[in-house]
């Protein structure tokens, strides 16, 4: 226990899904965590349930100045940043012919330069204070085992997973000792997927039996199993994990 | 070291003690610069006196976008510059670069001296710096 | 000439908004508005509306509805807003006209403005060798006030922090978070003395106004403000404006003083009347420069004001309530309503979390902008 002591935390997409689980189990580990987010009640009225290691701040993750705000509320609440957690994210299906433009662009300013701006903003003021710090990302299955018909969200984790092994040999380059790791979740459940379970002809059980069957362990996973590998990662246990991708997917990217 | 050409060949005067060219209006007024065009018709071509006092100042501390042509490649060897305002007494006060000090030197109503100094590779431009005692 | 309220106002969070247009979000607050009035669009008998970036107001019927009244587009730069309200006030006032709305909208490319020489009058040595940035003009004109009177960077960075604890309270306002004054002076220098979290972002956003004349505000039963004063002015001679290569050694006008003594004039009010106060604060060294030129205080005395908090919404005038353009941004053809917006919202008591106290009865507001023109409004209730 105790494995966040005395680290501050910014998470991205903290209001809901997998970036709660995270800031939840931060704060459970002893840390602080600032959950930032589109939906700004909902951060808040998270961060006021876990009491006063966490706050809440708006953040649309396609802005380099939100994040510049955030980063900086961040400090100023906690008096510095030692971890930054990249999860605000979306996937919408579409295939190469027909799908939406503006769902491609979606894509890429939310996932992929999304994460960039984080780690642009964050990267200066977690390198301050001298301490130790981490980067987790969050990739998918789909990067690791590309599919059909998801061609702007493949494309866009695809490019988180180059950038988070570049940033971790950025660091390393320069002697900072911060490091940068990306988790591959499978189907998890969340809001997200909640929405995906009601979105189609099918049931809500036959939806999540049909993610299920993409998953050699045969289940979807819950998002507190991402926060575990997500805490791992962002603690000192990883000391010498950089550049890696930490698969949270039931065995669905390896499967026959 | 090539010579380098003035940014603009009608700003400051030929001569072995450059001046600033400014404009005098048919009211007495001074004006910088020399309007151009159609305004200019009325405008009497008036070299500015070389020396002035500090009117304010700032520094210059990210590498702007074009038009700027300074001499860096990019925001890694952008060197910080200051700019400013002098007063030339009963004559108008000018904007201009600021070169030979450091920011925090600088005090209101300081003696400056006109000076032209390298720009970039290519052209020189006008600065003040403080007054040599 | 009658007296004319205000008796509806909406707004569209300031900030960005993906997706939707400048003039959508124009069309966002007049429906807001009018719910808030409870009247339906066709009621509105005339309309004046302007954008800086977000094109051609009066093509919001196509959304609102063709009722065919006339919508009269305006464009004043920074004082659009200002413009706009007070064409629609004379409307009322003249008879013409029982209803009326003032609307406002923008949305700014993002990236800096990448202001050309050649349309300013400016010759190409003044964009070549770095001196075309608006943002090193907001700095030299405080660098010299601050020497002249005595200010200290701490106050500028104590009017940024207002901003932000009240951007926190306040649901239109872009920048939501809290920061403390530490941080907001150990930040990235942009132009000394100012640093980054000194300086509004632009952005975009949506306010609309519908004015009524007495008679049709109480046929309506509606909770409406009175228009005291409105009063926009172009700069006089000599004033000291944004990319001048030269400054005339005559100290000018400062087009703030003319439009505020003519507001005040006109409502037959001073500055000791006035109870809550929206000041231009494109940076905080503008809210410091407007609190003296609007004649709230002398120069220099700004110093004293910020140290005991007098500006704070607790203060003895509150002033940016809602964060002002430090927190909400600069969309210019909305900011200078979202001004009265606000001052109407605290007079009529629906400030939330950020209301003044003690119920405020008379506010003002005051925009000031490019080439050099300014807009002060001054409402009672």
């Amino acid at each position: 226990m105790a494995r966040m002591d005395g680290k501050v935390a910014l998470i991205s997409g903290g209001a809901e899904g997998l970036g709660a689980a995270i800031g939840e189990l931060i704060v459970a580990e002893g840390g602080k965590v600032m959950l930032a987010d589109l939906q700004l009640d909902k951060a808040q009225a998270l961060a006021d349930t876990l009491g006063e290691n966490a706050v809440a701040a708006q953040l649309d993750v396609r802005q380099l100045d939100q994040w510049e705000m955030a980063v900086a509320a961040t400090v100023s609440q906690f008096g510095k940043l030692n971890v930054l957690c990249n999860v605000a994210g979306i996937s919408e299906p579409g295939n190469t012919a027909d799908v939406d433009l503006d769902s491609w662009h979606r894509h890429i300013d939310i996932n992929l330069t999304g994460t960039f701006y984080g780690c642009r903003a964050a990267l200066r003021e977690m390198e301050k204070n001298g301490e130790k710090g981490a980067i987790v990302n969050i990739g998918s299955m789909l990067a690791l085992r590309v599919g059909a018909d998801m061609a702007a969200y493949c494309a866009s984790k695809a490019g988180v997973q180059a950038f988070t092994r570049t940033v971790a040999l950025d660091c390393a380059k320069r002697g900072v000792p911060i490091r940068a790791n990306l988790i591959h979740p499978g189907a998890i459940r969340t809001p997200m997927f909640e929405r995906y379970q009601n979105a189609g002809p099918a049931t809500p059980e036959e939806a999540e039996a049909a993610f299920a069957a993409n998953h050699p362990m045969q289940r979807i996973g819950e998002a507190d199993e991402v926060a575990r590998a997500a805490l791992y990662l962002a603690s000192d246990e990883s000391s010498f994990t950089t550049g890696c991708d930490l698969t949270v997917d039931g065995g669905g990217s390896i499967r026959e | 070291m090539a010579q380098l050409a003035p940014i603009d060949p009608d700003l400051w005067t030929d001569e072995a003690e450059p001046r600033l060219i400014g404009g005098k209006l048919p009211s007495g007024q001074t004006v910088f610069p020399i309007p151009l065009g159609e305004a200019a018709k009325s405008v009497e071509r008036y070299p500015l006196p070389r020396n002035g006092t500090l009117w304010s100042w700032t520094r210059q501390d990210f590498l702007p976008k074009e038009p700027y042509e300074g001499p860096s490649t990019g925001p890694h060897d952008f060197e910080p510059y200051l700019i400013g305002y002098v007063e030339l007494p009963g004559e108008v006060i000018v904007e201009t670069r600021i070169v030979d000090a450091k920011l925090e030197d600088l005090k209101l109503n300081m003696p400056m001296e006109f000076c032209i100094v390298p720009f970039n590779a290519s052209h020189e431009t006008y600065a003040f710096r403080p007054e040599k005692k | 000439m009658s007296d004319v309220y205000i008796i509806g106002a909406g707004i569209h969070p300031f900030g960005r908004t993906e997706g939707r247009s400048g003039r959508d979000q124009g069309v966002f607050a007049v429906r807001e508005a009018l719910k808030d009035v409870g009247i339906e669009w066709d009621q509105v008998e005339c309309a004046y509306g302007g954008s800086a970036a977000g094109g051609a107001a009066d093509i919001m019927v196509n959304d609102l509805g063709l009722s065919g009244l006339p919508f009269i587009n305006v464009m004043n730069g920074c004082a659009t807003g200002g413009s706009a309200l007070s064409s629609a006030q004379h409307a009322v006032a003249s008879g013409a006209y029982d209803i009326a709305l003032a609307t406002g909208f923008d949305k700014h490319p993002r990236g800096a403005f990448n202001a050309q020489p050649a349309e300013y009058g400016l010759p190409e040595w003044y964009g070549q060798t770095g001196m075309m940035l608006t943002t090193q003009f907001f700095a030299l004109k405080i660098q010299r006030y601050m020497q002249l009177h005595g200010i200290s960077r701490e106050t500028l960075g104590r009017v940024a922090e207002k901003s932000f604890r009240n951007g926190a309270k306040t649901d239109h306002a872009w920048r939501r978070s809290e920061i403390d004054l530490e941080t907001i002076m150990n930040a990235p220098m942009i132009n000394d003395p100012l640093t980054k979290f000194m300086f509004c972002s632009p952005s975009e956003g949506g306010v609309a106004l519908i004015l009524a004349s007495e008679k049709k505000m109480k046929e309506l039963g509606a909770d409406g403000v009175k228009i005291a004063s409105v009063a926009v002015r172009s700069r006089p001679p000599n004033s000291f404006e944004v990319f001048q290569a030269g400054v005339s050694v005559e100290e000018g006008g400062k087009p703030t003083e003319l439009a505020s003594k003519a507001a005040y004039e006109i409502a037959g009010l001073g500055p000791d009347d006035i109870d809550v106060a929206q000041l231009q604060d494109t940076e905080s060294g503008a809210e410091i420069m407007h609190m003296a030129e609007n004649g709230f205080c002398k120069d220099g005395e700004q110093e004293e004001w910020l140290a005991n908090g007098w500006t704070n919404t607790d203060g003895k005038l509150p002033v940016n309530t809602d964060g002002g353009c430090i927190a909400c941004g600069e969309p210019i053809g909305a900011s200078g309503l979202r001004q009265v917006y606000e001052n109407v919202q605290q007079l009529r008591g629906r400030g939330g979390e950020r209301q003044v106290p003690n119920s405020p009865k008379t506010a003002y507001s005051h925009v000031y902008g490019a080439p050099g023109l300014s807009g002060v409004a001054i409402l009672q209730r």
